[in-house]
């Protein structure tokens, strides 16, 4: 028999901290993601409903730039945005991988403030990353 | 001889409840120190204004600090300690030291009457401070920091381009000002008049402030929150305070004469004899007709500013725009300004520069106060910035806060006013 030792978590971590992006008023929108896949939501309700009307574009805007995420993380690609109609869209990308934290913030936003916030929502998503990598990694034979 | 004993602690917390996040922030800032502190600076973003609102923090502070600790501080953009950098959450700075007497002074109403307020201040610091006989003199302040005025019909906007609003913008900003106690500071004014009561004292504050939304701001002192009131803690000791101010603007040698102003100067109307907002966006290639709300960042790397009399630069943000006037954060000197500017590389170069210009190498501690619009402008830059004082620092405290302006004086020198410039304080 196999037992993985690891820790059963009730909630997501990654989904917490997420959940206090989005309590800070100009994140829309934030998201764990990579091209064509959201990997990790905010676990309350979701967005804020400012973000409904233009979510399908910004989605496909989105999937689009995560090519371009795919093809120079490798090459130390860190951070991008776009800015569609009011919005600005900001991936903080993890390093050597094709996936970013993703936030929607209002055009007019301080984004200077939002961008440190932004930074260490990033930084502890990777230490989550890497304490769960480590957990999935102990295994015990009986 | 026993040596004096000096201890110096920061303390964080990142909770979203207000009371929950008073008192993770005293605890974690007392619990190295082996006595209570002699004096507590506290500073919070604005977000607790939401989550249970700010006499709940500090009651949560109250909750685990020893009852008749000296404190004051405000409401500050962001922060950055050896822990981190942060847009969000509550620090502290708490010193125990056993050579040092500690008073706090409160003035009320800056903007409505900026000498009574430092008056009323200074006379109480001056009073408590009257036995104490050790050589060094510091006060920290906190200013109320400016505030975006409301214009009728309009709102709150960085840019009117309405020609009606806009023509009498000035005197509803003059009104704002001093009857509702919102729009700039006068901080430029409370720095001058506490100068002149304390002539044998080192000045080191900063501007309450929210997120660099500017709609409000608070300060607190003791048990109580306030608006409108400057704070001052002032300390008599035996410790050698060193300083140093930078800010990594530099000069382009465009210069654009004052023809007509207002407001005491914090309002210029007129530059080259033609319209201000005209003559210095065309000179910095944004067309009138193109510029929005985004006013800060737009122009933060090409600041306006102008030379104090002892040849310091004064670098002045640009608080609006109305329609062909300029509205500065504080009254100009002289009859010149002139364009600066500055880049990420060399806002991030001045935090090297001030620290190799301070004399101390080991320093036990150090308060800084930088501008948020240097937040703002160098966003997750702001991390690097970091490591340069943590390499400074090494094991000993410090804590940075992101304010809405910033002010020194030193005995035998000009009191001075600032926006987007960093100064550090070390002991």
């Amino acid at each position: 028999m196999i037992y993985i030792l690891g820790v059963l978590l009730k909630d997501d971590p990654i989904a917490l901290v997420l959940d206090d992006l989005l309590k800070l008023d100009d994140i829309l929108a934030c998201m764990v993601a990579r091209r064509n896949m959201i990997s990790v939501m905010p676990s309350g309700d979701g967005f804020k409903p400012e973000v409904n009307q233009i979510w399908d574009i910004i989605k496909r805007a989105m999937d689009d730039v995560f090519g371009v995420i795919g093809a120079y993380s490798p090459a130390g690609l860190g951070e991008m945005e776009f800015r569609l109609q009011e919005y600005e869209v900001l991936f903080y990308v993890f390093p050597d991988t094709e996936s970013a934290l993703v936030a929607i913030v209002p055009a007019l936003a301080n984004k200077g403030l939002l961008e440190v916030e932004m930074e260490n929502a990033r930084r502890e998503i990777l230490k989550i990353m890497g304490e769960q990598d480590t957990a999935k990694g102990i295994v015990v034979h009986a | 001889m026993i040596e004096p004993k000096f201890e110096a602690s920061v303390g964080m917390s990142r909770k979203w409840d207000a009371r929950e996040a008073g008192r993770e922030v005293a605890e974690t800032a007392i619990k190295n120190l082996s006595r209570p502190p002699d004096f507590f600076l506290l500073f919070s973003t604005i977000h607790y204004e939401k989550y249970g609102g700010f006499q709940e923090f500090l009651n949560g502070v109250w909750d685990v600090l020893p009852e008749g600790t000296p404190l004051i501080g405000g409401t500050v953009a962001g922060f950055t300690n050896p822990q981190g950098c942060y847009t969000r959450g509550a620090t502290a700075l708490a010193v125990s030291y056993s050579n040092i007497d500690v008073a706090v002074g409160v003035g009320n109403n800056t903007r409505k009457n900026p000498k009574k307020a430092a008056d009323e201040c200074s006379k109480s610091i001056i009073a408590q401070l009257a036995e104490s006989n050790y050589p060094t003199k510091l006060l920290i302040d906190i200013i109320p920091g400016p505030t975006m005025p409301s214009f009728p019909g309009v709102g709150s906007h960085w840019v009117i381009s309405n020609p009606l609003v806009a023509r009498v913008a000035p005197k509803l900003l003059e009104m704002s000002v001093k009857k509702f106690q919102l729009g700039q500071g006068l901080e430029d004014d409370v720095i001058e008049y506490l100068a002149e009561d304390l002539k044998d004292h080192i000045i080191f504050g900063g501007s309450s402030s929210d997120d660099n939304k500017l709609v409000t701001n608070y300060q607190f002192v003791g048990m109580e929150i306030k608006k409108h009131s400057l704070l001052g803690m002032g300390l008599s000791t035996d410790l050698k305070f060193n300083y140093a101010h930078t800010d990594g603007l530099s000069p382009t040698g465009i210069k654009f004469k004052i023809t007509k102003t207002s407001q005491g100067s914090r309002i210029i109307k007129s530059l080259e004899g033609k319209s201000a907002s005209d003559t210095f966006f065309r000179k910095i290639g944004i067309p009138l007709e193109l510029l929005d709300d985004r006013i800060l960042r737009t122009t933060f790397f090409y600041p306006l500013g102008f030379y104090s009399s002892d040849g310091r630069i004064c670098p002045n943000a640009i608080g609006c725009v109305l329609k062909n006037y300029l509205a500065l954060n504080y009254s100009i000197k002289g009859d010149y300004i002139e364009l600066f500017k500055a880049s990420g590389k060399t806002l991030i170069g001045a935090v090297n520069e001030a620290i190799e210009l301070l004399p101390i190498k080991n320093p036990k501690f150090g308060f800084i106060i930088s501008c948020l619009a240097r937040l703002e402008a160098l966003g997750i830059g702001v991390f690097k910035e970091k490591e340069i004082l943590d390499n400074y620092f090494k094991n000993s405290p410090y804590l940075l806060v992101y304010m809405g302006g910033e002010n020194t004086s030193f005995p035998n020198e000009n009191p001075h006013h600032y926006n987007e410039t960093f100064n550090i304080l070390v002991a």
